[in-house]
């Protein structure tokens, strides 16, 4: 799977969790988590869950930390699953 | 506790100097025992006053019949910051394990304001220690403060009174849990303490009112459900630092609590319908 493929899937994950529409529909590697797309930091965990279960990976709680930016997560899913 | 210079400076100059007496007085082998002293004889008297007269303890025998070969967290239900003192101030009056006791608090305000600092130390001497900072830059503090408590967990003179959802439930329910966060699922495996699930119901943050009430008989009765430990050996071999694990585990016992808020209803509605002494 090559990084666009795995962004789009993680936007996808992204969608019922991101309360703000708008920056949602212009996401980019750059775009936070909590402060662009507004998603509520007791979901993060819910998020990475999710995104376990989508791409067949473990995640630490140490890594998870590391998640702030689509982009993070884009990059640990392709660090963790090369 | 071991932080390093380069996370200690993401602290501000008030959460360090926070720390650094926070620390100095939990683990400072004669301070802490003086203040341990105080605890039992002035502070945990202070609470007692407030709630002893309409409090009812269901399953004590579950914790006193206990011969903990290690440390032993009660993790518990959250509604009023003097949850977790509430519990330990009429435990200590039937268990008499424990020399130390720590409650991981939010370093907002506690650690970061010089006031809070001076609540926790008149409040608790301290105890409301270690510190959890939520901002992503401060996170390695907080990693630190999570294996002080998972090292001072191997003692079983060590209490920690932990609330699994983080934060306070402020909705109208008291039965209504939020979801427990991965830091405790953290603690509890790698630790391996002992877990006790604690539901409690009926106080408020207004510890003079409480007294009132007490002194009056009036207000509502203070109910405080202990469950029998948690069985965690479905962990057994696990690896601890999954966050997956982690919020499992952190699930299991946050189940248990529900449960003992049942028992705690059965027991408000028989209390409340005359039926119970």
């Amino acid at each position: 799977m090559n990084t666009q493929e795995v962004f789009d899937k993680i936007v996808a994950i992204l969608k019922p969790f991101a309360k703000n529409e708008e920056a949602l529909s212009g996401v980019s590697m750059e775009t936070s988590l909590q402060a662009d797309l507004e998603v509520n930091s007791a979901r993060l965990v819910d998020i990475v869950l999710e995104i376990e279960d989508a791409f067949g990976i473990e995640v630490s709680d140490d890594d998870a930390d590391q998640v702030a930016t689509v982009g993070d997560a884009v990059n640990l899913i392709v660090a963790t699953s090369g | 506790m071991r932080i390093s210079a380069d996370e200690r400076a993401s602290l501000s100059h008030v959460e360090r100097l926070g720390l650094a007496f926070a620390g100095w007085m939990n683990e400072t082998p004669a301070v802490q025992r003086a203040f341990y002293w105080l605890n039992l004889r002035l502070q945990r008297r202070f609470v007692l006053l407030g709630t002893s007269r309409r409090t009812h303890l269901i399953g004590l025998e579950r914790v006193a019949s206990l011969q903990p070969d290690r440390g032993v967290i009660m993790a518990a239900n959250h509604r009023t910051f003097l949850d977790q003192f509430f519990i330990l101030a009429h435990l200590v009056e039937h268990v008499g394990f424990w020399r130390r006791w720590f409650f991981p608090v939010r370093s907002n305000f506690f650690y970061d304001n010089p006031l809070g600092i001076l609540v926790n130390f008149l409040a608790s001497s301290c105890n409301m220690y270690p510190p959890i900072f939520r901002p992503r830059a401060k996170r390695g503090v907080t990693r630190a403060c999570l294996d002080f408590l998972i090292e001072q967990l191997r003692s079983p003179e060590t209490f920690v009174g932990i609330h699994p959802e983080g934060t306070r439930g402020r909705g109208p329910d008291p039965y209504e849990l939020l979801p427990a966060e991965p830091g405790f699922g953290r603690v509890l495996l790698q630790s391996r303490a002992i877990v006790i699930p604690v539901f409690i119901n009926g106080i408020s943050d207004n510890l003079a009112r409480e007294a009132v009430y007490n002194y009056t008989g009036s207000g509502p009765p203070v109910i405080v459900a202990f469950g029998a430990p948690v069985d965690l050996s479905p962990f057994d071999g696990e690896d601890p630092r999954l966050l997956r694990n982690q919020v499992k585990a952190g699930r299991r016992v946050l189940a248990e609590v529900a449960n003992l808020a049942e028992e705690e209803r059965e027991l408000r509605q028989r209390l409340e319908a005359g039926k119970a002494p």
